[in-house]
């Protein structure tokens, strides 16, 4: 049988994600519901894929809204791309230095780990270049 | 005879007058017109759209958030677009409902698009569509009939999705399809294009007029007919202020791409449903004796194929009408030892096939 | 005031048919044409105590299903219109029915743009009310109708008209929609509940209507203070709970359960935000309708917001 089908699109549905973001930080990252994994950018194509260094300088454009009512995860709206996401707190923390401020990874790096408490300096790089690299697949972030 | 959405657009404040149900008729024609952002933009403009009912107003209101939302989209996919092409070496070049919006022209107020439109250097084609499809814009064409048409037969590649985005590409070499005649020189509108902004480039203003009029009085089917017409009224009052030699360079630019019938057609249409303001004489020079020769029947065609598809509006026989059209845009584009094979397979297609695709050579609508 | 069913049969048939019955639902007035038996036939069960509007108001959405022609009267095939315009293929005319709810449904995801539209059903009791996003296949509306029969108000059993900014629901009570085994659930459940024609191998399966305005005050278009989401999952093999859900998770899954969320941008996010902000959020797994049914009645109130 035929299926239903429409001669209009409704609208832009823009996208809406889940992000699991592997941290491993002092706040514990809660994962959202299994009932909704095929949403969750784990793995990223190739396309997409940026080298990560150290010196390299992070940008926002233009800082999107958040919602962070105190929970391990922060609903990001992101006003250019018209794309929300729900991200980890510590994403959204390392955001919140980027805004209206280039830095690079090692900057961040340095301005996170005393306000952090954490002394782990390689372990918090990584921490911090997966989140970056997940940024940047979602288009909330770019590198110069 | 002029119709209810023809004098509002016209003289929007007139709207005040019209009790409910002739609003309700009005937005009525209006969305199956494809203009009711557009309405309410000219109303707005008026501040006319404050002095109605404020059921009526939110039906406005809705169709202006739809248009703004476009145009956001328009301005993040159009940058993610542009460095694409930027990698290949190639500008961005936007045609139609995209052009406008982005230009800001009166012509992308309240416009309502389905997809992006760019042109392309033909022998380009091959890496651009390459560096596309690598950057997650791919075609959704299954159908290898409907993908050869394209490839062989258009002006146009198979439509591209952003996957992530559910935007649609459409990358045209041409404004018309190498099999129809005239056989346009697509290098001629790059000598004279136009920056928008950094890196987005628009055709000129003679040859954006040319392209919407050759596009209109090519094609086959009119639901979008009354709103290019307005695209057109809107550019033509618009540009003579921009560009002061507008209007002398028009007709021979349009002879130049050999397109001065579709120029002809658009300036007379424009004229008699907009009373879009013209140079004196202009029209005649566009025409040839052909054209004077054919205008009682393309008249009796066209000014059913313009008013919008609604009960209220239609003229008698406008069913013949569009069918008569439509033929004659097939036959404009091309042969008919090439026609009559495509047409019956597109015909065999239609019934037997569920290839599930909103595309079948032909645009869908959007709200 | 004039109720549909204050109308003869014969005056109600003929205006039917003629398309001259515009009728007031929630915020809007619809304008309902139809020349077909089921439809005429459904359409007096469920919305027989709903308002006529006045002549001369202004009709938001003219709809239709007709047979358009006789060679489709004759392939037994109907078409929704939308001002007189089908946005859809045509469908088999023993559906005509369900095609009606689902097009007068898809005239307020579509254009309903003044309000933050969330695919939900949403009920009341007193001055309490719930949204419940439907996740296919959860079960929102068996619980929806369930709770109609059992003393709520259904406010909506397809969208939760949220008024941007607050956190306030606009009532659109219209007939629920069930579908395969829930119509034998809530036929058990309770021998009140008044249905619809049934449509048969629609693309959902068997689908009938059950008549929601059972409350004296469904028809009222006062908004309402929501004060909790209740995200409902049918679940056989699983332990029965109530839980909360944070707040953030269910931002997006509302989100993702709305019909303008995106398209209304940075005013989507505020009035998602300030809905969340104002509202308990909950998980509820059932397979005991009963039990489902407790859990809303006994809700927590741990509301601390505005």
């Amino acid at each position: 049988m035929k299926t239903l089908r429409l001669k209009y699109t409704a609208f832009h549905n823009r996208r809406i994600t889940w992000v699991q973001m592997e941290t491993t930080l002092p706040v514990r990252t809660q994962t959202p519901s299994t009932e909704f994994a095929l949403l969750r950018v784990t793995a990223l194509p190739d396309y997409l894929r940026k080298v990560i260094t150290v010196t390299k300088k992070w940008r926002i454009d233009s800082m999107g809204r958040f919602y962070n009512p105190a929970e391990d995860t922060v609903v990001y709206f992101d006003t250019r791309s018209g794309d929300t996401h729900l991200i980890s707190d510590f994403a959204a923390y390392v955001m919140q230095q980027l805004d209206d401020q280039h830095l690079s990874t090692e900057e961040l790096v340095n301005r996170i780990s005393p306000a952090i408490g954490s002394s782990n300096i390689p372990e918090l790089t990584m921490d911090v270049s997966r989140v970056l690299e997940e940024l940047v697949a979602l288009d909330i972030l770019k590198c110069e | 005879m002029s119709f209810l959405l023809q004098q509002i657009l016209l003289e929007p404040r007139l709207a005040v007058q019209l009790n409910n149900e002739l609003l309700n008729q009005l937005l009525s024609q209006a969305r199956s017109a494809r203009l009711l952002a557009t309405l309410a933009h000219q109303l707005q403009n008026k501040a006319v759209d404050a002095q109605l009912p404020a059921t009526v107003q939110r039906h406005l209101q809705s169709a202006i958030l739809i248009h703004e939302k476009q145009k956001r989209d328009l301005a993040f996919d159009g940058e993610t677009i542009r460095q694409v092409l930027d990698s290949v070496g190639e500008r961005l070049v936007l045609l139609k409902g995209a052009a406008y919006m982005l230009a800001e022209l009166p012509a992308g107020h309240g416009r309502l698009i389905t997809d992006i439109d760019i042109l392309v250097p033909q022998q380009r084609i091959g890496a651009v569509e390459k560096a596309l499809n690598e950057s997650g814009w791919n075609s959704s064409y299954a159908n290898t009939y409907n993908e050869r048409y394209y490839r062989n037969w258009s002006h146009e590649i198979p439509p591209l999705t952003n996957r992530k985005r559910g935007t649609t590409l459409d990358v045209h070499h041409n404004v018309l399809p190498p099999t129809a005649r005239p056989n346009v020189n697509a290098c001629l509108f790059f000598d004279r294009l136009i920056e928008i902004k950094p890196g987005i480039f628009t055709l000129s203003w003679q040859d954006m007029v040319i392209h919407s009029a050759t596009h209109l009085f090519h094609e086959g089917e009119f639901q979008h007919g009354l709103r290019d017409l307005w695209d057109m009224d809107r550019m033509l009052r618009d540009f003579p202020g921009r560009d002061p030699l507008f209007w002398e360079g028009l007709v021979s630019r349009a002879r130049e791409l050999e397109l001065q019938v579709s120029l002809f057609h658009g300036l007379t249409y424009a004229e008699q449903l907009f009373g879009t303001p013209l140079p004196e004489g202009i029209i005649e020079d566009t025409g040839t004796w052909a054209t004077s020769l054919r205008k009682p029947v393309m008249d009796f065609l066209f000014s059913r194929a313009f008013r919008p598809d609604h009960p209220q509006c239609k003229l008698p026989y406008t069913n013949l009408a569009l069918t008569i059209l439509y033929v004659r845009s097939h036959l404009l584009r091309m042969p008919l030892y090439l026609l009559g094979p495509h047409l019956a397979r597109k015909a065999w297609m239609r019934l037997f096939d569920d290839d599930g695709g909103s595309h079948q050579g032909l645009k869908r609508e959007e709200l | 005031m004039r109720l549909l069913r204050h109308l003869a049969a014969d005056d109600f048939k003929q205006r039917l048919a003629r398309g001259e019955l515009p009728v007031r639902v929630g915020p809007y007035i619809y304008n309902v044409q139809s020349n077909l038996p089921s439809v005429v036939e459904g359409f007096a069960i469920l919305y027989g105590d709903f308002q006529i509007a006045e002549p001369g108001e202004f009709v938001d959405y003219n709809v239709a299903i007709v047979h358009s022609g006789l060679l489709q009267r004759i392939r037994g095939k109907a078409k929704f219109l939308f001002d007189r315009r089908s946005p859809f293929d045509s469908i088999p005319a023993g559906q005509a029915y369900a095609f009606l709810e689902w097009g007068m449904n898809w005239c307020v995801s579509v254009h309903a743009n003044e309000y933050l539209t969330l695919h939900a059903a949403a009920v009341s009791r007193g001055d309490r009310a719930i949204i419940m996003p439907g996740t296919p296949g959860a079960g929102k509306s068996t619980l929806c109708a369930a709770l109609g029969l059992n003393g709520w108000r259904i406010l909506s059993d397809e969208h939760a008209l949220i008024r941007p900014d607050t956190a306030q629901i606009i009532p659109l009570c219209r007939p629920v929609s069930l579908k395969n085994e829930s119509i034998e659930v809530i036929k058990s459940f309770s021998s009140e509940a008044i249905f619809g024609p049934v449509s048969k191998e629609t693309h959902k399966g068997v689908v009938t209507h059950m008549k929601a305005d059972l409350h004296a005050d469904s028809h009222d278009t006062k908004p309402l203070r929501a004060k909790a989401m209740v995200f409902p999952r049918y679940a056989r093999d699983e332990p029965q709970r109530l839980s909360p859900r944070r707040r953030t998770d269910s931002f997006i899954l509302a989100a993702y359960h709305s019909f303008n969320y995106s398209l209304l941008c940075e005013a989507g996010f505020e009035a998602m935000k300030t809905l969340i902000e104002n509202i308990d959020c909950f998980d509820l797994v059932y397979h005991d309708l009963n039990f489902a049914l407790n859990a809303v009645n006994d809700l927590p109130d741990r509301h601390s917001g505005i």
